[in-house]
């Protein structure tokens, strides 16, 4: 009697990577904090205002400040280490278009990766793109602040109220319960 | 020498062509990874509003276009990496992807990497880009706020820029070395209605400088010969498209303009690599293209690897 092989398929899906965040830290009082703009308009802006607030109320140790040459990709791997190593946390901003939000979230990852806390600043209109990249990259969690749309083009003050209001989900993405 | 098969089908690119041709893949069970350098979801990404991918009556944002893709690409089990492809070489009867992370390797290979934006070649437009020259007005249109502008280009990636860019812009100018727009109608009766667009066919830009604040265009009518400057603060450069193909020269034909030549299925002159989207020869250029092409390549990959399988 001959011998017959049957292929058993597994019908469900391969799941998919998931990398492990680092974890926040219980006060924001005291640290160094990273701010990461990546050269698109209004994005400074936002990022001085967060600093502005955050620093009244918490009293950071110190701030750093990077600006990268282009939004449409990463930041080099140098900077990348010297600034995890630097930082406790990090806040990246901003996406507002396709390209620089894969490059803010896909910095975040990074940062993360390398152990150092990060919140990418997303506009609405690409929030989708950046949780699904979030999600690619294996960091679905990837804690965002999401603000309105647009960021740039539109009048300084009325970019730095959407840090204003934007800032209790900044707190609580920057030291919320993930990774821990 | 490999020890093993990393997937059975790998996708260079992770654009509609990249992204539907894993999800088709996946579909069909086999292990597949797209491996994507930039942005999810190709170029497409960066349009502001797609209004010609059926199943979006009032349109679709690209990025959300992306997203959905992206999202049912990952449901079906394809793996993502995020890296440049930088070279592919066969080996062992498998093609072997090379990246700054390392090697891959696979049965069967699709190439949806793309096309990037093909530059003017005038002089002054190295030195600019970044600093008043942009290929992408969604992406850097809001530096130009109030400001005059000008959109080289007016075929349908042009107009639709420029069109968007009349809503940030104090004014918009189209700029065509062609007699007439090469547009879609649609668009080219938008144009007619924007009291903010100017149109300039027949004209050439034969160099960019800069003169305080200001790029200046040097223009040339190509039928007159007539030189003219026009001003502007910012410089949209969009006349084409052309292929990521240079880490595929010697490995798969490429035709005159560098793009990949295909047969009818999509295969490659290299027996189980495929090409789809933008970077294959004969292609429209649309995202909807893209994504039958991806399909199309992964159908063919998986009779390939079927076939060798069976061998």
């Amino acid at each position: 009697m001959a011998i017959k092989t049957i292929t058993v398929l597994d019908p469900t899906a391969k799941s998919q990577k998931v990398l492990k965040m680092a974890p926040r830290p219980d006060s924001l009082k005291g640290k160094v904090v990273g701010f990461v703009w990546n050269n698109k308009p209004g994005g400074d802006i936002l990022l001085n205002r967060f600093v502005e607030l955050l620093n009244e109320r918490f009293k950071f140790a110190r701030v750093v400040k990077y600006t990268r040459p282009l939004a449409s990709s990463g930041t080099d791997v140098g900077t990348l280490d010297s600034l995890s190593a630097t930082c406790d946390l990090i806040i990246i901003a901003v996406g507002d278009c396709g390209s620089c939000t894969s490059y803010v979230v896909y910095d975040a990852v990074e940062f993360e990766k390398r152990g150092t806390p990060t919140v990418s600043v997303i506009s609405i209109e690409f929030e989708s793109l950046g949780k699904v990249e979030a999600q690619a990259l294996g960091m679905a969690d990837l804690p965002m602040v999401i603000v309105p749309h647009p960021v740039g083009g539109i009048p300084l003050e009325q970019v730095a109220k959407k840090a204003d209001d934007a800032l209790e989900a900044m707190i609580k993405a920057l030291s919320g319960p993930v990774g821990k | 020498m490999y020890a093993h098969c990393d997937y059975d089908l790998i996708i260079i690119g992770g654009g509609p062509a990249g992204l539907t041709a894993g999800l088709y893949a996946s579909r069909a069970k086999l292990s597949t990874a797209i491996i994507e350098k930039s942005t999810s979801g190709g170029r497409i990404a960066n349009a502001e509003l797609v209004e010609n991918f059926p199943g979006f009556p009032s349109g679709v944002s690209g990025s959300e276009l992306s997203a959905r893709m992206m999202s049912q690409m990952m449901q079906a089990g394809v793996e993502f990496i995020r890296t440049e492809a930088t070279g592919v070489e066969l080996r062992d009867e498998l093609k072997c992807v090379n990246t700054a992370q390392g090697d891959y390797s696979a049965e069967a290979l699709i190439i949806a990497g793309g096309c990037q934006p093909k530059k003017l070649g005038v002089p002054g437009e190295e030195e600019l880009i970044g600093g008043g020259i942009s290929y992408c007005a969604f992406c850097d249109g809001s530096h130009f706020a109030g400001q005059p502008v000008a959109v080289i280009g007016g075929g349908d990636g042009g107009i639709t820029e420029g069109l968007y860019m009349t809503r940030i812009a104090s004014r918009v100018t189209v700029i065509e070395i062609l007699p007439c727009l090469g547009a879609a109608k649609i668009l080219q009766e938008r144009v007619r209605e924007n009291p903010k667009m100017d149109i300039l066919c027949s004209t050439k830009v034969e160099a960019i400088t800069t003169e305080g604040n200001m790029r200046v265009l040097r223009l040339k009518n190509t039928e007159t010969g007539e030189k003219s400057v026009l001003e502007v603060s910012g410089i949209f450069v969009l006349i084409g498209l052309v292929p990521e193909t240079a880490y595929l020269k010697g490995l798969v034909e490429l035709d005159e303009d560098g793009f990949v030549k295909v047969t009818t299925n999509l295969e490659t002159s290299v027996p189980g690599i495929f090409a789809a989207g933008d970077i294959r020869g004969g292609s429209s250029r649309q995202a909807i293209a893209a994504a039958g092409d991806g399909a199309t390549a992964a159908l063919s990959a998986e009779k390939f690897i079927t076939f060798k399988q069976r061998l």
